[in-house]
């Protein structure tokens, strides 16, 4: 494990943000709505089947 | 919220392309060890876990295991030392990653706000995220693609666990018949969707990834005999005072809407519960009542009480909501939660196609609605949505073009890979990592030991959250030293 240390500056605790206010439009800018169709035939085409794994909690 | 809240997710681990079985156990500790971390303590202090107490005071010999479970190979595994296999790490922001058995398990250290539960839930996906690309870059081949989901789809579950304190003493009894008919009732918001009905319907879409794994009411068991009211007692914090109520009976969801008010609208209840509020109703049958809920699209199947009669998943919603109601105008939060708990209510009652921007089995209605799959493609969309990886997730297309809702910018998720959610002993763990972190020779949720010139120290954290928490996240900020840290705390009589 190859993991190192450093010292992280930590900013200032803000107060907390208010979950009223939806994220400013400048920072959600949609893509373009292609074919939705298509991509999820394209995925199922891509990915494997689910496979069996370990139950867990 | 008004009380401490955290999440703790099991990645599934889908194996492709592998010469033999896969071993699960080992793939998930390398993932982990292959998680791009600049800075974290690797460890974890195992001193004072023991999941086999109960909240009703009693303690069992062994947790029951599901003797059908699919282990795969164990020929790698079998090989690593105790250390490599759990590969325990503590983040900067105070969130645990470890490999519980056989999944990666990403838990967010305690938030305040849902802002911040959802900002640290989303921080642990953008890490998992970089870890599956590293692991898979060191396979030899093979792939492994993570998912955020609860099951395999062949007959077994895996968690995602809410965590929140609460006062142990307010009688266990109140919490229990609060919270039954709650959680058996929440999947109508926080349902994450799956397609297929254990032992029925493999095409059928139902509102829950867990509800066929419930199989009964109360217990402390968590990997069979499910219960929908979990009494496992370890409340990693001071326990005269405090229960940390262990939510086993939710979905992992990938909206972020659904994260946030699963785990909000619960707090609110517990609010209610410790405020004297007691439950109204009871439910015949609640194990039956989770699985019949979940199965039911419509969401206007009576679900009967105990008193005979039948009330629908929404109407038992709304009588919760209406306890909830009493802290109207506590605050900003706690009135979004509300208005928002009250919105999706009456358009679920209207068409569930309206709320397919926010909850996650809604989203996958439209879908499948508009693309009318044949049952198998249909599982793999289900599967699909919950993938990781941006490239394949149908859960992040949508997101991508504006259909589903975000809480958070991706900023905010960024900040929170590094930075500890604000207002809990988060802030005094992380700052402790961060500043002092190679003094640091063990960690659990509750305290910090850290050994300096010979002499071993640990910095207790049995309160949360609170002023106590906010003098020693103060306290650790100012030091320029350990040795500061320790004076300090000498001083103080710590």
């Amino acid at each position: 494990m190859n993991i190192t240390w450093r010292s992280v500056p930590l900013d200032e605790v803000e107060a907390p943000p208010d979950p009223a206010k939806t994220v400013p439009d400048e920072e959600t800018t949609p893509a373009e709505d292609d074919d939705l169709g298509e991509h999820v035939r394209r995925i199922i085409r891509e990915i494997p089947d689910p496979t069996p794994q370990p139950g867990g909690e | 919220m008004n009380r401490p809240v955290g999440i703790e997710t099991e990645y599934g681990l889908n194996c492709e392309g592998f010469a033999g079985p896969p071993d699960f156990a080992f793939e998930s500790a390398m993932l982990i060890h292959a998680a791009p971390l600049p800075v974290a303590f690797r460890g974890w202090d195992y001193t004072d876990e023991d999941p086999r107490r109960d909240l009703r005071g009693t303690r069992v010999d062994a947790l029951k295991h599901d003797p059908n479970d699919h282990l795969g190979s164990t020929a790698q595994s079998s090989r690593m030392t105790r250390e490599e296999l759990l590969a325990d790490t503590v983040l900067l922001n105070g969130a645990r990653l470890y490999n519980d058995h056989n999944h990666p398990e990403y838990c967010t250290d305690a938030c305040r706000t849902v802002l911040d539960l959802v900002a640290q839930d989303r921080a642990g996906e953008a890490l998992m995220h970089e870890a599956e690309k590293a692991h898979n870059e060191r396979l030899d081949g093979g792939r492994v693609r993570l998912v955020k989901n609860n099951t395999d789809y062949h007959g077994r579950s895996y968690g995602c666990h809410e965590n929140y304190l609460t006062l142990r003493e307010v009688p266990l009894d109140h919490l229990v018949e609060a919270l039954v008919p709650f959680l058996a009732t929440r999947q109508v918001f926080a349902g994450a969707g799956r397609v297929g009905i254990e032992g029925g319907d493999a095409g059928a879409l139902q509102l829950s990834q867990r509800a066929d794994f419930f199989e009964t009411v109360v217990g402390i068991n968590t990997t069979t005999r499910r219960p929908i009211f979990n009494t496992r007692d370890e409340p990693h914090a001071d326990r005269t005072r405090y229960r940390r109520l262990h939510v086993i009976a939710g979905d992992a969801n990938r909206s972020e809407w659904a994260t946030g008010m699963k785990a909000a609208t619960t707090a609110l209840v517990l609010d209610a519960v410790e405020a004297g509020w007691r439950a109204p109703i009871r439910l015949r049958d609640p194990v039956a009542a989770v699985q019949q809920v979940s199965h039911d699209l419509t969401l206007g199947a009576g679900i009967e009480l105990d008193d005979g009669l039948n009330v629908s998943p929404l109407d038992i919603q709304r009588w919760w909501l209406s306890a909830c109601e009493r802290f109207r105008g506590r605050d900003a939060e706690t009135d979004w939660v509300l208005d928002e708990w009250d919105q999706v209510l009456t358009e679920l009652r209207a068409d569930p196609a309206a709320v397919a921007d926010r909850v996650d089995w809604a989203a996958k209605l439209v879908l499948l609605r508009d693309l009318g799959p044949a049952p198998e493609a249909a599982r793999r969309l289900d599967f699909a949505y919950h993938l990781l990886d941006p490239s394949l997730s149908v859960h992040q297309w949508l997101t991508d073009r504006g259909r589903m809702r975000t809480l958070v910018t991706p900023a905010q998720v960024e900040e929170a890979r590094t930075t500890p959610p604000s207002g809990t002993r988060a802030t005094v763990r992380g700052r402790l990592l961060a500043k002092f972190g190679p003094a640091i020779t063990a960690m659990e949720w509750d305290r910090v030991h850290l050994h300096r010139n010979g002499v071993n120290v640990t910095v207790r954290l049995p309160e949360v959250a609170g002023p106590e928490i906010d003098r020693l996240s103060a306290l650790v900020e100012k030091c320029a030293t350990i040795d500061d840290v320790v004076a300090a705390l000498d001083a103080e009589g710590g």
